[in-house]
C-alpha cells in the first residue's frame, strides 16, 4: 500500500510540476468557448448569445450540457492515453524491470492510474472553478444553477469515467512495445467512448429518451451521456444507479486489465494479439 | 586436511570477510526455459556463495540475460528452482535485492536526485534516510552538482552512474547487475570496480553477467559460463585458471637443447617448438603431469643449463572463455 503511495506521489507531481498542465488547464477552457463561439462568430444566422438568452434555461441547459461532455470526453481520452503512454515508454526505457522488483506489477498499475485521476481531479476543480466564475458572463441571470452540485458531479463523473477505462488503457499500453502498436486495441475502447460523444445533439435535444436514459446508465457510457444531461434535470435515481454502476463496476475492469498488466510488462518484441490478451487474462 | 586446500580455505576467507559455503544466498537449481521454438535455458544450476562476487559469463545470447530475468521471477521457468537462503525465493525477496538491467531504466524527464530517492523508497527507505544517503553516493560519484538535472542532460556514463546508485543505495544483501561495465570509459569502469568490491567488502553478495573477461579476473570470486543455454564450466575463478593451465610451464633458459631436453625427458613433455628469445636466451613450454615432479624437473634444469626463469601458465580469462565456448577446454 505505501508503495502505491509513492507511485502515486511521484506520477501526480511529476505532471503537476510540467508546464503542459499548467497550460493545458488555463487553455483548454478558452479554447472551448472559442471553439463554441465559432459558429456564432462566422455565421450571423446562427444562435447568438442573445438567442441563448432568448431560450431561457432550455439554451443554457445545452450549452452546459456540451461543455461538460466535451470535458467529460477529453479528460478520459486524454488522461487515458496518459496512463497509456506513460506505461509504454517505461516499458521502452526498460524503467518498468527496475520498478517491478520493487512492487508488483498490480501496485505500480494502481499507483498510475490513481495518481492520474488526482490529477485529472485537480484540473477539473480548477475548470469548475472556472465555469462558477464564467457563469455570470454567459448564462442568463435567471438561469437556476446549482453550481456547486453540478462541479461536484463534474468531478465525480470525469473521474468515475477515467478510472473506468484507466486499467484498460493500462493493459494495452503494457502488451505493446511501441504507441504505433497499441492503435489497434485503442480504437475499441475508444469506441464506446467517442459513440457517447456523438450522441451528444441527439441527447441534447431530447435529454429524457430511452436511448439517452440507457446510455447514462451504462458505465461505458455514463460518464459522458450523464454530463450531457445533468444541467437539464437528470432524475435522482438515475444519477444514483448510474454512479453505483460505474464505481462498481471499475474493480471489475480493473481486475480484468490487471490480469493482463501482469503478463504484459514482462513480454517485449512480439505484438500480442486479442487472443493473446485473452489468454492472459485466464492465464494462472 | 592437505595443506594445499587449507591455503585455499584461508585465502578465500579473506577475500570473503562473510565467507560461509555451507550456506550460499541463492541456489539455481536445475533451469530449463524454451521460448517458441528455442531452448535458452537447458538446465542450468549453480550455488552462490554469501558474500561472493559471482560472474555470470557467456557469448551473446547464451542465456544470460533469462537466467537473470528468471531469478527475478521476470520470466518463469519451465522447469526448476530459484532458492534464496534455503526457500523457493519470495516476491519479498525480490524486492529486497537490488538490479540493474542491461538496458538502463531510467525516468528521461525526471531531475535525477527526485528519481533516484523515488527508487530508494520504493526499496523501503524513508525519504530523509533516502535523500541522505544519495547525496553521499552523488558526493562520492562526483554527481552532485548534476542532483537537479534530467537525465537527457547528462552524458551516458553519468546516466549509469545514477542508474548504478539507485540500485545500491538501500544495501541490499543481493545485488544483480547485467552488463554493469558496458557504456563506461575505463577511468569511470574502474571507479565501478571499486565500488562493487566495497559493497562485497560490506556483506553483499553481487552477481554480474559480463561479457569484459579482465573485469572478471579483477573482481569475480567464482564464475559460472553459459554456452549454448548450458552451464558449461562453474567454481572459483583461482582454481578454473589453474586447471586450464593444465600443469604447463614456460621455461627460459640458455644452453644446448640435448641437455635441456634430457633434463626433462621421462617426467614432462616439451610442447611446441622453442623460441628463441633477446639475450640469446630460449623459450620452451613443457607439461609436467605431477606436481611432484616440478622440483625434479627445477633440479635437472639447474644442473643442466642456465635456467633464467620457470613460470606456470595461467591462462587468462579471455583464453578461457573462448576455449570453453568453442570446446576446446
Amino acid at each position: 500500500m505505501n508503495r502505491i503511495g509513492i507511485i502515486i506521489e511521484r506520477e501526480f507531481t511529476e505532471r503537476v510540476h510540467k508546464k503542459s498542465f499548467v497550460i493545458s488547464t488555463l487553455l483548454s477552457p478558452v479554447l472551448l468557448i472559442l471553439a463554441m463561439c465559432a459558429p456564432v462568430l462566422l455565421n450571423s444566422s446562427g444562435p447568438s448569445a442573445q438567442d441563448l438568452q432568448d431560450m431561457g434555461n432550455d439554451g443554457a441547459s445545452m450549452l452546459l450540457g456540451t461543455v461538460f461532455g466535451v470535458l467529460s470526453y477529453t479528460v478520459i481520452i486524454v488522461y487515458g492515453q496518459q496512463v497509456m503512454q506513460s506505461v509504454i515508454e517505461e516499458k521502452q526505457t526498460r524503467v518498468l524491470d527496475v520498478i517491478l522488483t520493487s512492487c508488483s506489477p498490480f501496485e505500480l498499475m494502481m499507483g498510475k492510474i490513481f495518481g492520474l485521476a488526482l490529477v485529472a481531479a485537480l484540473q477539473v476543480v480548477i475548470w469548475s472553478f472556472l465555469v462558477i466564475a464564467a457563469r455570470s458572463l454567459f448564462l442568463p441571470a435567471e438561469y437556476d444553477m446549482n453550481a456547486g452540485g453540478i462541479s461536484l458531479m463534474m468531478v465525480v463523473y470525469v473521474i468515475g469515467g477515467f478510472l473506468f477505462y484507466a486499467s484498460m488503457y493500462a493493459a494495452i499500453g503494457s502488451a505493446v512495445d511501441t504507441p504505433q502498436d497499441a492503435a489497434q486495441f485503442n480504437i475499441v475502447i475508444m469506441l464506446p467512448i467517442m459513440i457517447s460523444f456523438m450522441l451528444l445533439t441527439v441527447i441534447l435535444t431530447n435529454p429524457d429518451s430511452q436511448l439517452a436514459v440507457w446510455c447514462s446508465i451504462i458505465p461505458f457510457t455514463s460518464p459522458i451521456v450523464m454530463m450531457i444531461r445533468v444541467p437539464a434535470g437528470a432524475p435522482v435515481w438515475q444519477i444514483i444507479s448510474s454512479l453505483v454502476i460505474l464505481y462498481g463496476t471499475f474493480p471489475v475492469m480493473t481486475w480484468l486489465a490487471s490480469r493482463i498488466f501482469r503478463i504484459g510488462v514482462f513480454m517485449h518484441g512480439k505484438k500480442p494479439t486479442w487472443s493473446d490478451l485473452g489468454k492472459w487474462i485466464t492465464l494462472k | 586436511m592437505p595443506m594445499s586446500s587449507l591455503k585455499r580455505f584461508s585465502a578465500n576467507k579473506k577475500k570473503h570477510p562473510f565467507f560461509n559455503n555451507m550456506n550460499p544466498i541463492l541456489k539455481v537449481e536445475n533451469i530449463s526455459k524454451t521460448y517458441t521454438g528455442h531452448k535458452a535455458l537447458d538446465c542450468v544450476s549453480m550455488e552462490i556463495p554469501r558474500g561472493s562476487i559471482y560472474g555470470l559469463l557467456g557469448p551473446n545470447g547464451a542465456g544470460k540475460t533469462t537466467l537473470i530475468r528468471v531469478i527475478n521471477r521476470m520470466t518463469l521457468p519451465d522447469s526448476g528452482n530459484v532458492l534464496f537462503e534455503d526457500h523457493p525465493i519470495t516476491t519479498d525477496d525480490i524486492y529486497s535485492i537490488g538490479y540493474m538491467p542491461e538496458e538502463r531504466g531510467l525516468y528521461k524527464k525526471m531531475k535525477i536526485g527526485a528519481q533516484a530517492v523515488f527508487f530508494a523508497r520504493m526499496h523501503g527507505m524513508s525519504k530523509t534516510d533516502a535523500t541522505r544517503k544519495l547525496h553521499e553516493w552523488f558526493d562520492r560519484l562526483e554527481l552532485s552538482q548534476w542532483w537537479d538535472s534530467k537525465v537527457e542532460d547528462l552524458s551516458k556514463g553519468m546516466a549509469q552512474k545514477v542508474q548504478f546508485i539507485s540500485t545500491v543505495v538501500h544495501e541490499p544483501k543481493l545485488l544483480i547487475f547485467d552488463e554493469p561495465f558496458s557504456g563506461f570509459d575505463p577511468i569511470n569502469a574502474n571507479i565501478l570496480k571499486e565500488e562493487i568490491k566495497r559493497l562485497r567488502d560490506n556483506g553483499s553478495t553481487v552477481i554480474l553477467s559480463t561479457h569484459n573477461m579482465e573485469s572478471v579476473e579483477e573482481i569475480c570470486d567464482d564464475i559460472t559460463l553459459i554456452n549454448k543455454s548450458q552451464n558449461v564450466l562453474s567454481g572459483p575463478v583461482d582454481e578454473i585458471r589453474r586447471k586450464a593451465g593444465g600443469n604447463t610451464f614456460m621455461v627460459t633458459y640458455s644452453g644446448s637443447t640435448e641437455d635441456f631436453i634430457s633434463a626433462v625427458t621421462g617426467i614432462g613433455n616439451l610442447i611446441g617448438d622453442s623460441k628463441p628469445v633477446i639475450g640469446g636466451y630460449t623459450m620452451q613450454k613443457i607439461h609436467i603431469a605431477s606436481d611432484d615432479d616440478v622440483r625434479t624437473v627445477i633440479g635437472n634444469l639447474n644442473n643442466n643449463v642456465r635456467l633464467r626463469s620457470f613460470q606456470e601458465i595461467i591462462p587468462s580469462m579471455n583464453d578461457i572463455f573462448i576455449r570453453a565456448v568453442n570446446g576446446t577446454l
